[in-house]
Parts: structure tokens; sequence; C-alpha cells
């Protein structure tokens, strides 16, 4: 998958804006009624509407809850002290705080210490999959269970865990020959 | 185009052509008439037995599995890269082996000698697989970091290169998004320009 494909799923987000303008009916969308807008009430819309609303100077946006500098050091914190991985407040945490970030920069206090925190704990997160999965594979990559990984973070690592753990089942099995690009080439078929 | 059909290469793979076309040493047991050719060093049409020769796989596979007079035609010995030297060296620290050394397709290649199927294929079989999961970890990071230039990548298997391939577009593709809307910072020209700033660089 590609990163801006998740990009896309995350935009379904639920986030709240503070509307600089009136509009009194619904907006009807296949996922829920949006609305109504009134000028300086909170509302919640989906985060495309809201970005969309905002690059147009027509609103401002509230941070969600957890991207406050008090839980995001929380986070932090607690991610640096566990062996696992800590579930994160938004499952789409990395994607939500780049667009929120970059399009509402002028409504966040201390934007860049919040930058800072989320790719500290992203970092954090994924060297710890990536010892994880070099313990896994050295371990000869029978079963193995991770709790709380984002799929941002899951699609990182997909390609080449799923080629690599391939590759090994080819070398194991005398019968299926050795070949990565098997599975794209079924891959292009099935989709053209 | 070509149905795979799950985990099988099609008819026309190139790469399995040329695989196949890798050399195993072999010893002739029993005399082969108009077989000469295959010794460019001879001049006699026949070949004689006990002549040893270095034979594509595919035409080696196909003579071993000929008997005359209930007697094998041919035996096949392992190839140097699969011996049992070389495969303590392999056994010892896989990751700073070059496999391309012997042969650009170490995988495909040992699959291919397993399927022969010799003495020593359960172990050439179990050697494969550690040698793999050896060299993870350098595929892993060349994949992670691309800073590092690719030219220091002329150890690794065709099989390694094309996990190796996918894995940076990947990568190069999540970089991308990460990067695009954050502004840089970088230095001014002018900056980079400036002696001074250069010898500073450098020390």
């Amino acid at each position: 998958m590609d990163p801006a494909e998740i990009e896309f799923i995350a935009e379904d987000q639920m986030v709240e804006i503070i509307p600089k303008f009136n509009h009194l009916n619904l907006i009807h969308l296949i996922s829920g009624d949006v609305g109504p807008f009134r000028a300086g009430i909170p509302v919640k819309v989906p985060l495309w509407l809201a970005i969309n609303l905002k690059q147009r100077q027509k609103c401002r946006m509230v941070m969600p809850e957890w991207m406050s500098l008090d839980t995001l050091s929380q986070i932090k914190e607690d991610e640096k002290g566990s062996r696992f991985f800590i579930k994160m407040p938004s499952e789409h945490y990395m994607e939500m705080s780049h667009m929120i970030l970059d399009v509402g920069a002028d409504d966040i206090a201390n934007l860049d210490q919040v930058r800072t925190l989320i790719k500290d704990i992203w970092d954090l997160r994924i060297s710890k999959l990536r010892s994880s999965i070099d313990t896994f594979v050295k371990s000869g990559g029978g079963h193995a269970t991770l709790n709380h990984l984002t799929r941002f973070e899951i699609n990182s690592i997909r390609t080449i865990l799923c080629d690599v753990l391939g590759t090994m089942l080819s070398l194991k099995d005398a019968s299926c020959e050795v070949d990565v690009m098997n599975a794209t080439t079924t891959q292009s078929q099935s989709q053209s | 185009m070509f149905n795979s059909g799950g985990m099988r290469s099609h008819y026309f793979s190139l790469e399995s052509i040329l695989v196949t076309q890798e050399r195993v040493p072999c010893v002739f047991h029993q005399p082969v008439k108009h077989a000469g050719f295959l010794d460019s060093g001879s001049q006699n049409p026949d070949l004689e037995a006990g002549a040893k020769l270095d034979l594509p796989y595919w035409i080696a596979k196909l003579f071993h599995s000929l008997n005359s007079n209930n007697a094998k035609i041919i035996e096949i010995t392992l190839p140097k890269i699969f011996k049992e030297n070389y495969r303590d060296i392999l056994t010892a620290d896989a990751s700073l082996v070059d496999l391309t050394k012997h042969s650009k397709y170490f995988y495909k290649f040992g699959k291919l000698i397993i399927n022969i199927p010799l003495r020593e294929s359960p172990e050439i079989q179990i050697l494969l697989q550690q040698a793999f999961k050896d060299r993870f970890r350098k595929i892993f990071d060349l994949a992670q970091h691309l800073v590092s230039d690719f030219h220091g990548n002329r150890k690794l298997d065709t099989l390694e290169l094309e996990i190796l391939d996918r894995a940076r577009k990947c990568q190069l593709a999540l970089d991308a998004w990460l990067c695009h809307g954050a502004s840089h910072i970088t230095t001014a020209e002018m900056v980079v320009n400036h002696n001074k700033r250069k010898l500073a660089d450098i020390s």
C-alpha cells in the first residue's frame, strides 16, 4: 500500500473545528450528517472536510485531545519504558498529526514541540518494530503476536516482511520454487 | 501474459532458464557415443568413460536420470560453493560471504541441486535456510537506510537484490510521504559556497 492510501483512510477520522461561517442546514454525506455550522461553535467533521475548510480560511482547527504536549510526553515515556507497544490514542496518530500539523499550523501552540514528540514516538516504535522483526526472523519465523501496531507502521514493513517470509517458506519446502517476483505478477494480474 | 500459477515461475521465466545454465562438475562412468563435442578439449567424437566435465545443470540432470546396463552414466559432484569447506564458511558467518562469486543465483541454484537429489541434499537445504536467515539483517538494514551507497551490495545474490529493491521502493515512498509538507531547513547556498564553512565540514 502506498502511504497516500493510508492517509486517505485516515481522513475519515472525526476532528473538531470552530467554523467562521453560518450554515444551518445539515450536509448529508455517506458517512453521516455533518453540521449545522454556527460561527464560533465547535462542531465535529471528518478530517478531509476540516482540511478543506481550513485551507479556505473558513474555520479554525481544534487539536485532538491526545495531541497535547502532556499526553504526548506521557506516551513517549510509556513507550520508552515498555518492552511492548503502547496502545496509541488514535489508530491513525501518524497520518492525522502529519496532516493537522501541516495544514493547521497557525492554530497550534507549541507546534515544533508537538512535531518533535510525534517524531520521537514514531522513531521509538519503528526501532522497536525493527528489532522485534529481526528476532522473529532469526528465530525461524513461526508466528508472533504484536498488539497495538497502527496501520501505517505495519505498512512500513509489509513488503520486506512478506517477501522474506515467502522466500523462507520456499527454501523450506522442497516442492515450491524460490521466486520473489511471482507474488507481484499475480497481484498485478488480479488488479488489471 | 503468462500465468505464473501460484508459487511456480512460468515456463519462459528467463531467470529460471539462466539458473539451469549454471555448471555442475560431472564424472562420466560410461562412454557416450557422439557426445565428444561436450568436451571442447578433445578431438574424439565420443566421450570416454572417466571424463570429467563441467556441464550445465539441465544436461547433467538429463544424463543423471538415464541408465545404461543398470549403471549410472554420470555421477554429479557438488559445485564448489556447496562443497563441505564452503558450507563451513557459510555456517560460520553467512552475512560476510560474497555469494555472487561463484553463482549469481545462490538460492535458486541451491534449490535445483537439492532436487537432483544428492547425498548432501538435506544438509544443503538447511544451509540455504540458515544462510538466508543470517543475511536477512543486512538486507533489512540496507533497505531502511537509503543513504548508504548501492555499490556495497555486490555481495548480494539476485534473489536478495530483488527483495532489497522492492523494500527500498517502499521505503522511498514512505520517506517521501514523511517529508512532504514539512519544510526542510537547508543551508543557504551562499553559506555552502563559502570556503570557511567547507573546511569546517571536513574537519
